[in-house]
């Protein structure tokens, strides 16, 4: 019966450290600095507020996994498949509370408050799952930068360059990855990694 | 009842088929290929599976099987794309110093020709590159794009001593095209493998930027695909105004692949602006990309009147096909300033009764002197 017990036990083991294969994955917020040193920081927010009209602060996502990206209701190109992709990965892990999409708007002349508010309607995730979030363009522009984008207007303003990576960031508000989100591959390797930290 | 709901599932089915075939039908060859590709590795009629394998030099990725049935042109082939990174279990620096594509069977193990590979284009994530570096404002100053191979040019290596600097986790992007020129009839199954060579970091390394410049043509927004006329000599003949289109300062649409009439024919336009030369820099390696029917292409200083470099192509007698296009790579290098202008001079020979499509770029690499300040003191 104890070597019953034992093999289980064993079993169970090797299943679980084979499951949590936690393939570590790279703290990616840093820059390298003046002298040449890696610098490490956290992704922090001010000054933003969300689709609600409620301000969205670092608190809003201390112990929170969040998938970020930057964005504009107005986009013609990248934006309206991003969302696509965004809106499964929503729905896949609607049953994890401390999993939590940010799109900031990179046109906060244009997306106020209340058009954000319609655009997240219009996915059909609720508001605690997927935030809009929106501040000045100086703001923007900083927190961009944190994440490791950037954005600027074209020449005939039609549309802005923005990317179409989203980061991934843990629950100490690190980088763990950076995904292009219009390719399928990507969106398959993001889930898994959302799982690695979730698990 | 249920024979009615039958019979009505089946008409729809039907139905659905019929309107399917027919918008499947008018699909230009390009986005044919998009369709059945997808078919393929999305029922699992042919391996979709990519195998990477990487070590401390290199990385070698074996793309899925792409099914060749048909003539494909230029940019029409099945194809396929992914990031990936030389080594996601390590954040070391290391230097890339060569690229390779080559054509493998589906046991991936013999190689094929050459022949069936369009290009092999390898982008970075510039966001994640340059922001580490705080060279944030390199990101979108142009297209991502770290180097391109092609047919005849399919693999090259930096000049000793220089490489492009990456940590090994950065998301790199691939994708690779192919290309059937020639062979009607048999349907066949081939796969591409892609290889980056780099190197541990060392502080005696130089880094290199890239730059992609290109021959665009105008063409007339309003008809495009009629081409020149009496009235508009000057216009070019687009292959499509979807893709490799682009605006002029004046607003005026250029394209970068087009068609080149039966005969000989000279074209040159100035790539001073896609340079975007803020200081003098040295170029140390120079990758053209062409079509067939090209001769050669030119990198010209219109300031000095001098030609910098030629890279000449080498056609195939016997069938459509680029044998060999040379590439420029030098540890001296030679001088660029931002006070002269330069434009590229494609020769081209279309030794055919029908027109053949052309491209023709130059995947240019510049000694990074800002980068290089900031590589001198990190300390890995």
């Amino acid at each position: 019966m104890t070597t019953i017990r034992l093999l289980i036990w064993l079993i169970l083991t090797l299943f679980l450290s084979c499951n949590t294969s936690t393939k570590d994955l790279p703290v990616l917020n840093y820059k390298v600095d003046a002298t040449g040193n890696k610098h490490y920081y956290k992704i922090n927010y001010k000054r933003f507020t969300n689709q609600l009209g409620q301000p969205f602060t670092t608190d809003s996502i201390k112990n929170k996994i969040c998938i970020a990206n930057f964005f504009f209701t107005r986009c013609p190109s990248i934006c309206p498949p991003m969302r696509t992709e965004l809106v499964s990965i929503a729905e896949e892990f609607s049953g994890d509370k401390n999993v939590m999409l940010i799109s900031h708007t990179i046109d906060p002349k244009h997306d106020s408050i209340s058009v954000l508010k319609t655009y997240a309607e219009a996915t059909g995730i609720p508001d605690s799952k997927w935030q809009f979030i929106r501040a000045s363009e100086e703001e923007t522009k900083l927190q961009a930068e944190t994440y490791m984008t950037n954005f600027k207007p074209n020449e005939d303003g039609s549309d802005f360059y923005h990317s179409s990576f989203v980061a991934l960031v843990d629950e100490k508000q690190q980088i763990r990855g950076f995904y292009n989100i219009l390719i399928k591959e990507e969106v398959e390797r993001l889930k898994r990694d959302i799982k690695i930290l979730l698990s | 009842m249920k024979s009615k709901i039958l019979k009505y599932t089946l008409l729809f089915i039907v139905l659905l088929t019929i309107v399917g075939g027919i918008y499947y039908l008018k699909l230009p060859n390009r986005h044919k290929a998009i369709v059945k590709t997808k078919l393929y590795h999305g029922l699992g009629l042919v391996d979709e599976k990519w195998n990477i394998q990487s070590n401390d030099s290199s990385i070698s990725l074996i793309t899925p099987t792409l099914v060749i049935d048909n003539i494909y042109k230029s940019m029409e082939g099945p194809k396929v794309i992914r990031s990936f990174q030389l080594d996601d279990t390590k954040n070391e620096l290391v230097w890339i110093t060569s690229f390779g594509t080559k054509v493998l069977s589906t046991n991936e193990v013999d190689q094929l020709s050459n022949d069936y590979i369009c290009h092999t284009n390898i982008d970075l994530f510039e966001g994640e590159h340059y922001s580490r570096w705080q060279l944030n404002h390199r990101i979108g100053e142009q297209y991502p794009r770290l180097t391109s191979m092609s047919n005849g040019i399919e693999s090259y290596k930096f000049p000793e001593g220089f490489g492009f600097p990456v940590f090994t986790n950065e998301n790199l992007l691939l994708a690779t095209q192919s290309l059937n020129q020639n062979i009607i009839g048999d349907t066949f199954t081939i796969k591409h493998e892609v290889n980056l060579g780099f190197k541990p970091h060392s502080k005696q390394m130089k880094p290199l930027m890239s730059k992609t410049v290109f021959v665009m043509l105008p063409y007339d927004a309003k008809n495009p695909f009629q081409g020149p006329t009496d009235s508009n000599p000057n216009m070019c003949l687009p292959v499509e105004t979807k893709n490799h289109s682009y605006l002029n300062d004046k607003g005026e649409p250029l394209s970068g692949h087009w068609f080149i009439f039966p005969g000989k024919d000279t074209y040159s336009y100035d790539i001073t602006d896609q340079l975007q030369l803020k200081d003098s820099t040295t170029m140390h390696h120079i990758a053209a990309h062409l079509h067939p029917y090209a001769e050669t292409l030119a990198l010209r200083d219109k300031t000095t009147d001098s030609i910098l470099f030629i890279s000449k192509a080498e056609n195939y007698t016997d069938k459509i096909g680029l044998k060999s296009v040379s590439y420029f790579s030098s540890a001296e290098g030679i001088m660029l300033y931002p006070d002269h202008n330069y434009e590229l001079v494609l020769k081209t020979n279309n030794s055919t009764k029908v027109n053949q499509d052309m491209m023709a770029s130059m995947f240019v690499f510049l000694y990074d002197k800002k980068m290089h300040n900031k590589l001198k003191l990190y300390t890995p």
